[in-house]
């Protein structure tokens, strides 16, 4: 059975939303060198994705997608050999 | 801005739904509002205001590296089950061990962390994650002390 959620719009009204069950298909993660040296992995891992009642201009549904960033940070060899010693 | 202008713009931002604003960015990517009389009225720049801040907090989204960090937030979906007391983690060069301390060993707390545990695996593959449920504060001493304390109840 479909959850139905409220969701406060950027107007102050609040809407009703049903919550729609998901696959990702693709969800790969960016990769970013920074000039100090360490890699960071960036990805935005979607939690929730609810369809709203309202659609835009061209007729399509409205969603709203719920997420969470998530990083990780890799040295450079060099860095973890001085930090272990 | 352009999201943001053409969100206003659209909204048109009538204070008393009678009276259009206009909205132009400015050179330097400053917004300059202006209605028919030339004035910009209290509640018109408040509803201005709160349709900014809703945007900025859409669209600048600062992610602290340790909060945000994979294994904080394997953590944070563990916390979600009530019987969960910690989660810790053991990093390594291959990936992350992560032991999961739970109060108690009923059904329902486990089926809850291994539902987790199939959703963490379907989304992160191959980062090398391994888990360890300890169901019962006593199994606390079985963690190393390597481990760090992701969250705790």
């Amino acid at each position: 059975m479909a959850r139905i959620v409220k969701l406060p719009t950027p107007d102050g009204k609040i809407i009703e939303g049903e919550e729609v069950d998901f696959k990702p298909t693709q969800e790969p993660w960016c990769v970013y060198q920074l000039e100090d040296g360490n890699t960071i992995r960036f990805k935005a891992v979607v939690t929730q994705i609810i369809r709203t009642e309202n659609r835009d201009a061209q007729g399509n549904p409205i969603y709203v997608v719920r997420s969470s960033n998530v990083l990780s940070i890799s040295p450079p060899e060099t860095f973890k050999h001085k930090e272990l010693q | 801005m352009g999201n943001l202008l053409s969100y206003m713009e659209t909204q048109s931002l009538l204070p008393d739904e009678t009276t259009p604003l206009s909205v132009e960015s400015g050179s330097e990517g400053e917004l300059h509002l202006a209605d028919s009389s030339g004035e910009v009225t209290e509640p018109t720049l408040s509803r201005v205001l709160s349709q900014i801040a809703f945007f900025s907090e859409v669209r600048i989204n600062a992610s602290y590296s340790t909060h945000a960090s994979l294994e904080g937030f394997v953590a944070r979906q563990y916390a979600q089950v009530a019987d969960t007391l910690a989660v810790y983690a053991d990093k390594s060069a291959d990936g992350a061990r992560i032991y999961i301390l739970l109060g108690n060993d009923d059904d329902a707390s486990l089926d809850s962390v291994f539902d987790i545990e199939r959703w963490i695996y379907s989304r992160f593959p191959g980062e090398g994650l391994d888990f360890c449920v300890l169901p019962g504060r006593e199994l606390e001493d079985q963690i190393p002390s390597s481990a760090v304390v992701m969250w705790k109840r």
